[in-house]
């Protein structure tokens, strides 16, 4: 089946430039931010500023995942979960299935043959808050690269309920019990029943898509759970900052009038260091509001906020009990808090800090982030 | 307020005396006990770039004649990890009495994690060439180039030197501190564990270890690897090293004469630990780990007769710590 694209079609760059009046680049791009002074560009540097934008041309997802399509489970209602996956599990989605909706449009020729197997270890991942699962295609990509060909993993990211292409009645529903039922819905309709025959799997997360991932982990119910890997996230630290995350919030621009300002935002902002991630993700974390003629976050964080402390609460237990080989990465070995430190002083799991990055640190340095993986999923045997 | 009464002036002098140092670096004891009466009472102040050079150089003459198993005799007090907590190394000595009074053993990890591991380094480098044969100080994982840029070593070198020279000076110096220790032939002393590549004390002695820690193999294993309550070998959780369990401790014991293997690299919240039916013991000298962990320290004094006693202490009173705010990143969802 198909369904209008989420967003206003991504203008050429003959457009782009046509659109951007001179006075235009002089405006802050955020039109509802009080951060005027931040933008101002020099006269001289104005033909810098509009060569700028041009490079920040949206990214197709296709060349960072072999196939992407919608899932609907029956539990759901809906259109369904956008998924992107790179790997066997490809294969499944293709299978036509009524209770499987996938529009998948391959792109073979990125990852080739991929081994045939259903029982091919999974990578589930899952975003942060506001993000979408093309945050992970740069770290993917680079996953991918590291591997021997035929691919011995399959990868599946997913645009969480509220984020990216997802679209699902009750969308405002981030509770983590939601997420948890969600992920494992997932999976159930794409492998059959959550028994011994799923593949291996390994969930990993980044900040709250790392707070479900623990829990889907902790929730006992995939029996070939291998591994846990998490992305940025530590329960004591994540609460403290709670407080701060509704001014946090407000700074933001409310919107843009362009894909590619969004894009600048972003990284002006160094919310996300790597130019190349902006352009993939930023796109899905949008959306085209026809009335005000501009574009507006896709997700309303603000309105989640009674759920954040049921995303974080507790995480640090849960993630020390979850018996497989568990991974944190994080920008900063100063953000564990006193049962994570105790417990990797310990050697009960694996700390890896990514240097030279912020909270997106899989953007940031996907090449580094997707070694730290690999090794990973090696040590483990959990790929060869 | 603290009261810091390592008193140098009235250590007295059992050391060797000067002209035993028959290297090439000039370093005389005078010299020395200004550097640590600088540390130590002069507000924990760090010694300047060009003496730390002279520092590391000296120590390196004395690490490089010692073995990878370094022979120690009793009465000795074998302590573990220090990571940068250098009020409470000064603590320990409180506890544990001065060196050259008290001989003694430390099982790595100096730097990383506690603000101020350039001064517990330097205090324990300098100690090291002051009294040679009354303190062994072996290498642990964090004595590391690649463990110390992420962990805190590299960071608070450039923010007390204004360049990365020190860190240099001193990851270079720890390519060649010895790897284990053996105390009257008797106990194993090392910081992480066993290795599946080494079964007697012969291989290690037959080890290269003058290189950076290394990924994997037995010079990696041996700063890595922690006991297990599961048998025989397992992967580490940790990513590096090896977990072994009881049948491996007792076999590598029985297979060179050991009563003990004693070794640091795990927190334990009451600063020591037995494990694998008294064959190993874990000892653990920070208090407070990381200034947050709440646990105990722990020392073992050995004496004569080889009897153990373990003294455990709680952090010094310290100064200055409050004004360190940890970072938190603004966006978290």
């Amino acid at each position: 089946m198909s369904r209008p694209p989420p967003l206003k079609p991504i203008r050429s760059g003959g457009e782009t430039r046509a659109n951007f009046s001179e006075s235009g680049l002089l405006q802050p791009i955020e039109e509802d931010s009080q951060q005027t002074g931040t933008f101002h560009t020099e006269p001289s540097s104005r033909p810098d500023a509009s060569q700028r934008l041009k490079e920040l041309t949206p990214l197709s997802w296709s060349d960072f995942f072999q196939a992407r399509a919608l899932v609907l489970p029956d539990s759901c209602k809906g259109l369904g979960f956008r998924v992107y996956t790179v790997g066997s599990v490809t294969e499944l989605l293709s299978q036509s299935s009524s209770s499987l909706q996938t529009s998948t449009s391959f792109k073979s020729s990125l990852y080739p043959s991929s081994e045939s197997s259903t029982k091919q270890p999974l990578l589930l991942l899952f975003h942060g808050g506001g993000y979408s699962a093309l945050s992970f295609g740069l770290l993917v990509k680079n996953i991918m690269k590291k591997l021997p060909q035929p691919t011995p993993l399959s990868i599946l990211a997913f645009d969480a309920r509220g984020h990216g292409e997802t679209e699902l009645e009750n969308e405002q529903d981030l509770s983590a019990e939601r997420q948890v039922e969600d992920a494992l819905s997932l999976l159930k309709c794409i492998y059959g029943e959550l028994d011994s025959n799923l593949p291996p799997i390994v969930l990993a997360g980044h900040s709250m898509g790392g707070a479900v991932a623990v829990r889907v982990g902790a929730s006992g119910r995939i029996p070939t759970l291998r591994g846990l890997v998490v992305i940025d996230v530590v329960e004591g630290t994540a609460i403290s900052s709670l407080p701060h995350m509704q001014s946090v919030l407000l700074k933001r621009p409310k919107s843009f009038s362009s894909v590619e300002k969004a894009i600048l935002h972003a990284l002006e902002t160094k919310q996300t260091k790597s130019k190349e991630s902006c352009r993939l993700s930023l796109p899905s974390q949008l959306k085209w509001n026809d009335e005000k003629n501009c574009y507006n976050w896709r997700t309303n964080l603000e309105e989640s906020e009674c759920y954040w402390k049921g995303w974080f609460e507790n995480l640090s237990s849960l993630f020390l009990q979850v018996d497989v080989p568990k991974l944190l990465i994080l920008a900063g070995q100063d953000r564990l808090d006193k049962p994570l430190t105790i417990a990797q002083m310990q050697g009960r799991f694996q700390l890896s800090v990514v240097r030279d990055s912020g909270h997106n640190l899989h953007e940031d340095q996907p090449e580094a982030t997707a070694q730290i993986f690999v090794d990973f999923l090696r040590r483990h045997m959990i790929i060869n | 307020m603290t009261t810091l009464d390592y008193n140098i002036a009235s250590t007295p002098f059992t050391g060797p005396p000067s002209t035993l140092h028959t290297g090439t670096v000039k370093l005389d004891n005078e010299e020395i006990e200004r550097y640590l009466s600088q540390l130590i009472t002069e507000s924990c102040k760090p010694l300047a770039e060009e003496d730390v050079k002279k520092l590391c150089d000296k120590a390196r003459e004395l690490f490089i004649e010692e073995s990878n198993v370094q022979p120690v005799s009793c009465p000795v007090t074998v302590c573990g990890d220090i990571h940068g907590q250098f009020h409470d190394l000064l603590e320990l000595f409180k506890i544990g009495g001065n060196c050259p009074e008290t001989n003694y053993l430390f099982l790595g990890d100096y730097v990383d994690r506690g603000y101020y591991s350039v001064e517990a380094v330097t205090a324990l480098v300098c100690l090291k060439i002051r009294y040679p044969h009354r303190i062994t100080i072996l290498r642990g994982n964090h004595e590391s180039r690649q463990i110390t840029q992420v962990y805190g070593f590299y960071d608070e070198c450039l923010r007390k030197y204004g360049n990365a020279n020190v860190w240099k000076y001193f990851t270079d110096l720890f390519d060649y501190m010895p790897l284990t220790a053996l105390i009257e032939g008797t106990i194993f002393c090392l910081h992480g564990g066993l290795s599946p590549s080494i079964d007697t004390l012969d291989q290690v002695r037959a080890l290269d270890r003058v290189q950076e820690v290394p990924h994997e193999g037995p010079m990696c294993d041996l700063l890595w690897s922690d006991p297990d309550d599961r048998c025989g070998w397992g992967i580490s959780p940790r990513g590096a090293g090896y977990t072994f369990g009881q049948d491996i401790s007792e076999q590598f014991n029985r297979t060179n004469n050991l009563t003990l293997i004693a070794r640091a690299h795990q927190l334990v919240m009451e600063g020591y630990n037995w494990c694998h039916a008294q064959n190993v013991v874990t000892i653990f000298s920070a208090p407070n780990y990381c200034y947050r962990c709440g646990n105990q320290a722990g020392i073992m004094e050995l004496d004569e007769s080889q009897q153990y006693t373990f003294l455990q202490f709680d952090p010094a009173p310290r100064r200055g710590e409050a004004q360190v705010t940890r970072r938190t990143p603004d966006y978290f969802l």
